[in-house]
């Protein structure tokens, strides 16, 4: 069943449009991750499914029935703010049963259900402290709880995640993660721009960029077959190599040249292009492996050598100026000034033609 | 790193510091420590021993002032009381509301008004006091306290309009937005989430309501007419030029001195809001 949908959704500021053509259909009990650098708009989407934005034009449907215009109390969504957005004059026990109180919900009903969400998020001990006394990570869970309680049928995330230190991320996106396996009929739509909670969390990931959707997919297929270089940039890190290249398509299939020399001659179709056109050639970094300088597709020379621990980061550059970076294990040792051979399988390669769109395998 | 305090504490310049310091806080409470003295001085040596140690000392000009004016003082203290304490709770409510309103709603016009309302921060109080007299004298309210308390209930002060206002723009919209997803409508939000948190302001309002309107004279002047009806500044005057001709300036100073026992707790309760209050506002106080 759809929970919500989306349809040709707009938003304006001024002349400014913040949010073109939006189409979008979310099941329910799915998490759906919207992702995409600071000023996509996803955190606005997000708050127009909430109700807080109003929609210029499209139609929002919740569980089939047109929205747009119903208040957000009634649309049977929680939110979760990046700022927690807890009520600094109430203790935890308050801030979790406000909601019910407004809604005229019986005492006894409220404490079995503030008493029900604290002990899922182990607020218990803390019940009678104001938010200014707990840690982020406790704030957090309060501000998760908030949503609990109300027993909605969607929870909206927005950047939950991003006033927290590091380790307290991890620990709280395992959580999360832990939450939705626990309440298994909620749908979620969550907000990051971190790229690594979209991987983990996600069902599907939506891919924003300037107001539009450029993706939505399984992590995974957004990781093995980005649809254009946006995505391909976006989704990976450290991100995919670009390198330019020639495309000629031929009878339905794509040659590669770069420099003059042809690369791969199998593997992608022309998808119904004709003609010769400047293309791009994508390689993830941890796709790339050392080899003999005759079998390699690659050469340059080291710049850079970052040691990560587990893995070790070099950032080339290639005989004819491009930037590349490549992902090894440790058991290299690599040295500035060294001039590295590298290959990728073809089935690791991706290409983008003159518009950056990905072209289609065979 | 330097380990030493870059401000070197020697102490002979700490202690002339202290010294300048304590003079000078000396010679500001004078009058107020004369007033005390001279409160407990028998009338005919307020003048002819002006030092702060009385020669004699008598409760007298308490005792004796306390029935003077045929009115006991305590009522004179009740009527200023009941005049501040409805004036706090007018001030509260209304400055609150009207702070929320400009702070977050948007209505028409609501840039010009809010302009308009700083203006009457510039219009002194004499000028409007005739036109609103000749107001209440038209609706027969003259000679009761309405006209004292009865603009309170509106939001007239707009100097603590505008200082709520700044607190309740310094109060994230998220908050705003949580209780809208809780379900609050407009009035919730404020009466369940902004007027609580604006509590810091809020007593800085109810104090400096408190201090204006207990030594208020000009304004209870040309209101009450009735001696019962009189607040305590009232009541201090009638001691001056006495129909006997001659002041009572002994029982002045002793009722000054309980008139200004209220002033004096609250300020000792409320020191450290009432200095940040004057800071952070920059005007008077």
């Amino acid at each position: 069943m759809t929970a919500i949908s989306l349809r040709d959704v707009r938003k304006s500021y001024g002349g400014l449009e913040v949010i073109s053509d939006v189409d979008l259909d979310i099941e329910t009990g799915e998490f759906v991750v919207f992702v995409g650098p600071s000023g996509c708009g996803k955190s606005t989407l997000l708050r127009m499914i909430a109700g807080l934005e109003g929609i210029n034009a499209g139609e929002l449907l919740i569980d089939g029935k047109f929205a747009n215009d119903v208040p957000p109390a009634r649309r049977g969504i929680a939110m979760v703010f990046q700022s927690y957005a807890l009520y600094p004059h109430m203790n935890v026990f308050e801030n979790l049963a406000f909601s019910l109180k407004i809604a005229h919900v019986g005492k006894p009903e409220i404490e079995r259900r503030v008493q029900a969400a604290a002990d899922m998020l182990q607020l218990t001990p803390y019940l009678k402290r104001r938010p200014r006394q707990l840690s982020g990570g406790q704030r957090q869970r309060v501000a998760i709880g908030r949503a609990i309680v109300r027993e909605a049928k969607v929870f909206l995330f927005d950047e939950p995640l991003s006033n927290l230190d590091a380790a307290l991320r991890v620990a709280t996106r395992i959580e999360i993660a832990r939450l939705k396996e626990r309440l298994a009929d909620t749908t979620m739509v969550y907000v990051t721009h971190d790229q690594v909670e979209a991987m983990t969390l996600a069902d599907r990931i939506v891919v924003l960029n300037a107001g539009r959707i450029e993706q939505v997919g399984r992590p995974v297929d957004l990781y093995d077959n980005p649809r254009n270089l946006f995505v391909a940039g976006f989704i990976g890190s450290p991100a995919m190599n670009f390198l330019p290249a020639t495309l000629t398509f031929e009878n339905g299939s794509t040659r590669i040249e770069r420099n003059g020399k042809p690369l791969v001659t199998t593997g992608f179709t022309s998808g119904g292009r004709a003609g010769v056109q400047n293309g791009t050639l994508g390689v993830r970094p941890e796709h790339l492996d050392l080899a003999s300088p005759e079998a390699a597709l690659f050469s340059g020379t080291v710049d850079l050598v970052e040691h990560l621990g587990e893995v070790t980061i070099a950032y080339m550059r290639l005989d004819d100026g491009t930037p590349m970076l490549a992902k090894f294990d440790r058991t290299r040792e690599l040295e500035k000034g060294e001039i590295l051979h590298l290959k990728a399988e073809p089935s690791d390669l991706h290409c983008f033609d003159a518009d950056g769109m990905a072209l289609p395998r065979r | 790193m330097s380990e030493a305090p870059t401000q070197a504490t020697n102490p002979a310049r700490r202690a002339g510091r202290m010294l300048l310091l304590i003079a000078v806080a000396v010679l500001m409470s004078y009058p107020l420590l004369w007033l005390i003295a001279s409160s407990f001085k028998p009338e005919s040596l307020i003048f002819s021993d002006p030092g702060l140690i009385p020669a004699q000392f008598t409760l007298a000009n308490y005792l004796e002032g306390w029935n003077r004016l045929g009115v006991p003082f305590g009522i004179f203290m009740l009527n200023s009381a009941v005049i501040c304490v409805l004036a706090i709770v007018g001030n509260l409510f209304s400055c609150s509301v009207a702070a929320y309103a400009f702070a977050r709603l948007e209505f028409p016009f609501s840039k010009l008004a809010f302009g308009l309302m700083l203006l009457t921060l510039m219009l002194p109080f004499h000028v409007t006091v005739l036109p609103q007299y000749i107001v209440f004298q038209n609706l027969g309210a003259v000679n009761t306290i309405i006209p004292l308390v009865l603009p309170k209930f509106f939001a007239v002060d707009a100097f603590f309009i505008f200082l709520l206002v700044q607190f309740i723009r310094g109060i994230p919209r998220d908050l705003d937005q949580a209780a809208e997803m809780d379900g609050c409508n407009k009035y919730q939000i404020f009466w369940h989430i902004i007027f609580p948190i604006c509590r810091p302001a809020l007593v800085l309002v109810a104090i400096f309501t408190f201090l204006w309107t207990w030594s208020d004279f000009f304004s209870q002047l040309i209101y009450l007419n009735q001696v019962e009806k009189y607040t305590a500044p009232l009541a201090l005057n009638l001691f001056i030029d006495a129909t006997s001709g001659e002041s009572a300036w002994g029982m002045l100073f002793a009722m000054s001195v309980i008139t200004l026992l209220p002033l004096f707790i609250l300020f000792v309760l409320f020191q450290r809001q009432i200095a940040e209050g004057i800071a952070t506002t920059g005007l008077k106080g």
